[in-house]
């Protein structure tokens, strides 16, 4: 239980991590044209 | 970026995403503790009950913002996001308590995605108040 719990608060470097990625994303591609976006 | 520098959107973004988890939380264990007097709220630890809420706001907040890498439309977004929420809690809690019942362990891997571990939590909390033993009372009396 106790890991379950610290998985959970450990997200916070997966939203670190996309914050990174999304800047990545709209520098590369921009919003309109990255061709990775549904 | 709603005229804000990248810094400060994400900042925002997690601020107000992170409050409406919080006020969604408040709402269900004002409900569960005083309104319709649920055992579980009632006797469960507040402090172990609150750091999960806020865990799973991190989590979730998280979640939805890698998700937004790969979605650019928002209505797919919303499809998705609800896709998510509803199919992930039903699997976690169907892999919990079906497939991965107490005394069993569940596998490390799939506590990494945050549903799952959250419905492991609450099936943990849940047992433990229809035990003798009752529902957890501080964090000290958690078992592993």
């Amino acid at each position: 239980m106790i890991e379950a719990l610290a998985i959970l608060y450990l997200w916070f470097l997966v939203y670190l991590l996309s914050i990174w990625l999304n800047q990545m994303v709209q520098q590369q591609y921009g919003v309109a044209k990255n061709p990775y976006l549904v | 970026m709603n005229g804000l520098d990248s810094k400060h959107y994400w900042i925002n973004y997690f601020i107000v995403s992170f409050l409406l988890c919080m006020l969604t939380s408040l709402n269900m264990y004002i409900f569960g503790a005083y309104i319709i007097d649920i055992t579980f709220f009632q006797q469960t630890s507040f402090m172990l009950i609150w750091l999960t809420f806020i865990g799973w706001a991190i989590a979730q907040v998280a979640l939805t913002s890698f998700v937004q890498i790969f979605i650019s439309n928002s209505k797919t977004a919303t499809i998705v996001g609800y896709l998510l929420s509803i199919f992930s809690t039903i699997i976690g809690e169907v892999i919990s308590t079906i497939i991965f019942p107490l005394p069993m362990r569940m596998p490390f891997g799939l506590l990494l995605y945050p549903p799952f571990a959250l419905c492991r939590i609450i099936y943990y909390m849940g047992w433990s108040c229809s035990e003798t033993t009752g529902c957890y009372r501080s964090l000290e009396g958690m078992r592993p």
